[in-house]
């Protein structure tokens, strides 16, 4: 009897000091609306769709992407240190593992909060190969707060919302704990269920996924301020430096540029000088058969490239549900009203010739992509012409400092026009 | 129940250790399930890796 009334006792107390920990974790500021945020790369700043509705700005364009936006960081060409905040304002979304049908949920969470009606988005070759996408991927980038703010957005149509919970229940089906949370959401938000017993279950998901997402956003803004106490994220090497300078700022020794931003309001860069400097900053690190960097190449490819030779032959490239998934980025770009730009990244083509996946099965891919995105009138850039360029690439896929620019001079093209 | 009689059943508890150390128990448990719980999706973010190529 003294230990059930001591549980009551503790479940009593308990309750209070959750609901004090509740009331701290929700309002205790994150830093939305600084540049920063919107362009650091972390997964739980992309997990949390009340934080990214908060950080968008007037004119901030989002572009999402995955895990190319974490590479080159440091370099002068990555987009963060290309532009300054008046040139382009955007915000990164995107991780390793981040595909179609994340970025699908996240847009249709954020689109009515968006000011700006243009998004990018990057799309990475390794999305479309294979048979489908894999739900461990899907799951790790899973974002409860996305989707339920696509389930609750009134521009969604019910079809399209129907769509899109069919397909994230596929991809969560080896993922027991948040398909059941998923099962709730869609009973309350789409079927509209009078049942109390699943309403107050999807209140108890949503509260409960909402203090997790917040919580864990604290935790890696405070591990980023002890970590990295100047910017809290990596910057350009460098001090600031003059804006509005249509020069192109001087470059160290090292190669390495000796100021700020590159492009400030009212510059037009000259991209294809910067793309020269970029090269002639990594010439001597490509001495490999890949002509990726040479570090890369030391400590990743070396070892496997004999025995990589026809690893892709005969993967599959043009009939992924990846497609379907575009399809519905697509259609929710339709309903908003929102143009996007698709940019077919470019691969190391050395590489996939290598290893199998020579050109024509490349292209088979592109082309899928350009049928899909013909459909609803989306505008794609591809830019294969690159795949057997060198400083463009870092590896099999990931940009390097040329590659940066190539990018940069897209988006920036696009962020500007009318 | 009038207020001394609760004053008094209250200084009971508070003076049984043995009380406040079940309830200490169950306290710690329950806090510590709690916190794992709301933190754990801080710990569950993998990295990129280079195995798909």
């Amino acid at each position: 009897m003294k230990r059930l009334k001591a549980f009551a006792a503790a479940l009593v107390i308990f309750l209070c000091i959750t609901g004090g920990i509740r009331m701290v974790v929700m309002h205790s500021g994150v830093h939305s609306s600084s540049r920063e945020f919107r362009y650091w790369y972390n997964p739980y700043k992309d997990k949390s769709a009340p934080s990214l509705q908060e950080a968008l700005g007037k004119n901030t364009m989002v572009i999402f992407g995955s895990s190319e936006l974490g590479h080159s960081r440091k370099s002068p060409y990555y987009i963060k240190n290309m532009f300054s905040e008046k040139a382009l304002d955007a915000m990164l979304i995107g991780q390793p593992y981040s595909q179609d049908m994340n970025h699908a949920t996240t847009l249709a969470a954020l689109a009515p909060y968006m000011k700006s009606r243009k998004v990018v988005l990057l799309l990475s070759p390794t999305w479309f190969m294979g048979k489908d996408t894999s739900p461990e991927n899907f799951s790790i980038r899973y974002s409860d707060s996305a989707y339920i703010g696509m389930l609750r957005n009134p521009d969604i149509s019910p079809a399209l919302k129907r769509s899109m919970a069919q397909r994230t229940r596929h991809l969560l089906r080896n993922d027991k704990a948040a398909l059941s949370r998923v099962k709730a959401y869609d009973a309350v938000y789409l079927n509209d269920t009078r049942d109390p017993f699943t309403r107050l279950k999807a209140r108890y998901y949503q509260n409960h996924t909402m203090l997790q997402e917040r919580a864990a956003l604290l935790m890696a803004e405070q591990y980023r301020r002890i970590s990295d106490p100047g910017t809290g994220a990596s910057g350009a090497p460098g001090l600031p430096g003059k804006s509005g300078n249509a020069e192109p700022a001087r470059l160290h020794s090292s190669g390495l540029r000796s100021s700020g931003p590159i492009v400030s309001p009212g510059t037009t860069p000259d991209w294809q000088a910067l793309q020269e400097e970029a090269l002639a900053g990594v010439d001597r690190k490509t001495n490999n058969p890949l002509m990726m960097k040479d570090s890369v190449w030391k400590t990743r490819f070396r070892s496997k490239y004999r025995s990589s030779k026809e690893l892709h032959a005969g993967t599959e490239t043009t009939v992924s549900g990846e497609y379907g998934d575009l399809e519905l980025f697509l259609q929710v770009c339709k309903e908003e009203n929102i143009k996007p730009l698709l940019i077919i990244q470019p691969v190391n083509g050395f590489w996939y010739d290598h290893s199998g996946l020579k050109a024509p099965a490349r292209d088979g891919y592109r082309a899928k992509i350009k049928d899909v995105a013909s459909r609803y009138d989306a505008q794609v850039t591809d830019l294969s012409q690159y795949d057997y360029e060198p400083g463009v690439l870092t590896d099999a896929v990931h940009p390097w400092g040329k590659g940066w620019v190539i990018l940069d001079e897209v988006i920036y093209n696009y962020y500007k026009a009318p | 129940m009038k207020l001394s009689t609760i004053t008094t059943k209250l200084r009971k508890y508070f003076n049984d250790r043995e009380f406040l150390k079940y309830t200490g128990q169950f306290l710690l448990m329950m806090t510590i399930i709690y916190l794992f719980s709301i933190l754990s999706l801080g710990i569950q973010s993998p990295a990129f890796t280079y195995s798909v190529f």
